[in-house]
């Protein structure tokens, strides 16, 4: 391993990207919604990982809107971009196919977590 | 939308440098505004507010040093906090082969240590673990939780006479390395690894050709070894070969190569202050200049990196 890998949110972020240019607020719905609620990005934290991503060269503004005197900055993802976040499914994807394997092939062992009894 | 609400976030942009809210305040209030509009506010949430602030701020030290600097200034912080502690502990909290060693057991012990410098420096083994797990965050929290252990060993020492130190030097020194190697976050694993090993080999190399393997004393390496003259001597090659980086457009490596010479000189600053102040003007001089050194590389880093482009949007064709 030579780099950390990439976070949930930024993977979030590229996903939401991959389909196609977002402003701001509609990336903090995408991201918060591809994670069926369970990342919600604040707007100062979305543009610090925006503005690094930018840097990396993985995303980029595309275009900019006033809209009812309201900017919009529409961010778009870049081919090296595009790239690191199929890696990063791809790795995903791996681990998930090695952890569904294993755990078809496991025989229940009887033995519960410490805790509270259950009645059967 | 309310001029209210608009007031409001404008003001606590004001956590944000100027040369950032030029560049990206408009379109982040416009999603601030959006936010706070969908959630019927009139105010941003507290949760909002403290986040803006701590991000502004980091912003604004990213102006002064960028991340990439940050991690590569953490980076080699860890390695050579790393190297520190395990010689360290190896050769004198521990000491199994120090020289007479059983004679001062009688009088100085910690467990099975001269010291307790044991905790702190397994803390250095936590947060190098934890960094090359890929758990940064994680690492950089037990870093900064070693610097209130190293302020209260002295504090608890003052007891224990059965305590050989750990002295002021290595407290200082391992205190502003973990505050050097908590500013970022190492990115190339594999090279911190490797820089761990190179650091822990120089330093045992260093003390085979003192001829102080064996020798027992919280303070071998400061009082034989990096002396303030011997810092003084190591901080020519350093910053000459910083000069060379900064005038190869490297300011980036130039800052991080001058930021391993800060431990060092933390270790010769107690040295001098406590029992060398004839050495104060070498010291002096030695610091001045790798201040000045690292102060001409961050004015140079504008431009020379990808972190200073602008995000504008594209002018329109």
């Amino acid at each position: 391993m030579t780099t950390t890998e990439m976070r949930e949110p930024t993977f979030l972020v590229l996903t939401a990207l991959a389909g196609g240019d977002q402003h701001g607020y509609a990336l903090m719905e995408l991201t918060e919604r591809l994670s069926e609620g369970r990342v919600r990005l604040k707007p100062g934290t979305l543009y610090a990982a925006l503005d690094r991503l930018q840097g990396e060269g993985l995303v980029t503004t595309t275009r900019e809107e006033v809209v009812d005197g309201r900017t919009r900055r529409y961010m778009g993802l870049t081919d090296l971009g595009a790239a690191q976040l199929a890696a990063a499914a791809e790795r995903l994807e791996a681990n998930a196919r090695q952890a569904r394997a294993r755990l078809a092939g496991r025989a229940p062992s009887g033995v519960r977590a410490s805790g509270p009894a259950v009645a059967s | 939308m309310s001029a209210a609400l608009e007031r409001r976030c404008r003001r606590l942009l004001a956590a944000y440098p100027r040369s950032w809210r030029e560049q990206h305040g408009e379109a982040l209030l416009g999603t601030l505004l959006d936010a706070a509009e969908a959630e019927g506010r009139e105010r941003p949430g507290l949760d909002v507010g403290a986040d803006l602030v701590v991000r502004g701020a980091a912003a604004r030290v990213d102006r002064v040093v960028p991340r990439e600097v940050r991690d590569g200034i953490a980076s080699s912080a860890l390695a050579l906090g790393v190297a520190l502690a395990a010689v360290y502990v190896v050769l004198h909290v521990w000491a199994p082969f120090g020289q007479g060693r059983e004679v001062f057991r009688e009088s100085l012990h910690f467990g099975p240590f001269m010291n307790p410098g044991v905790i702190p420096c397994g803390l250095w083994a936590v947060a190098l673990v934890l960094t090359l797990a890929g758990r940064s965050g994680p690492a950089r929290f037990v870093l900064l939780g070693t610097i209130p252990v190293l302020l209260l060993l002295p504090v608890l020492g003052a007891a224990r006479p059965e305590w050989d130190g750990p002295s002021t030097t290595n407290l200082v020194v391992l205190g502003v390395t973990a505050a050097l190697a908590a500013v970022g976050s190492p990115r190339r694993l594999r090279r911190l690894g490797v820089a761990c090993l190179a650091w822990t080999a120089g330093l045992v190399g260093l003390y085979a050709y003192a001829d102080v393997l064996t020798s027992i004393g919280d303070r071998v390496l400061w009082a034989r070894i990096a002396t303030p003259a011997n810092v003084g001597l190591a901080t020519v090659p350093v910053v000459l070969l910083a000069v060379g980086l900064v005038l190869l457009r490297r300011s980036a490596t130039a800052v991080v190569v001058l930021a391993t010479l800060v431990p060092w000189l933390a270790g010769a600053s107690v040295t001098v202050v406590t029992g060398s102040p004839d050495q104060v003007p070498l010291f002096v001089t030695t610091t001045l200049v790798a201040a000045a050194s690292g102060v001409v590389a961050l004015r140079r880093l504008p431009g020379e990196g990808p972190r200073r482009r602008s995000w504008r949007a594209p002018r329109p064709a």
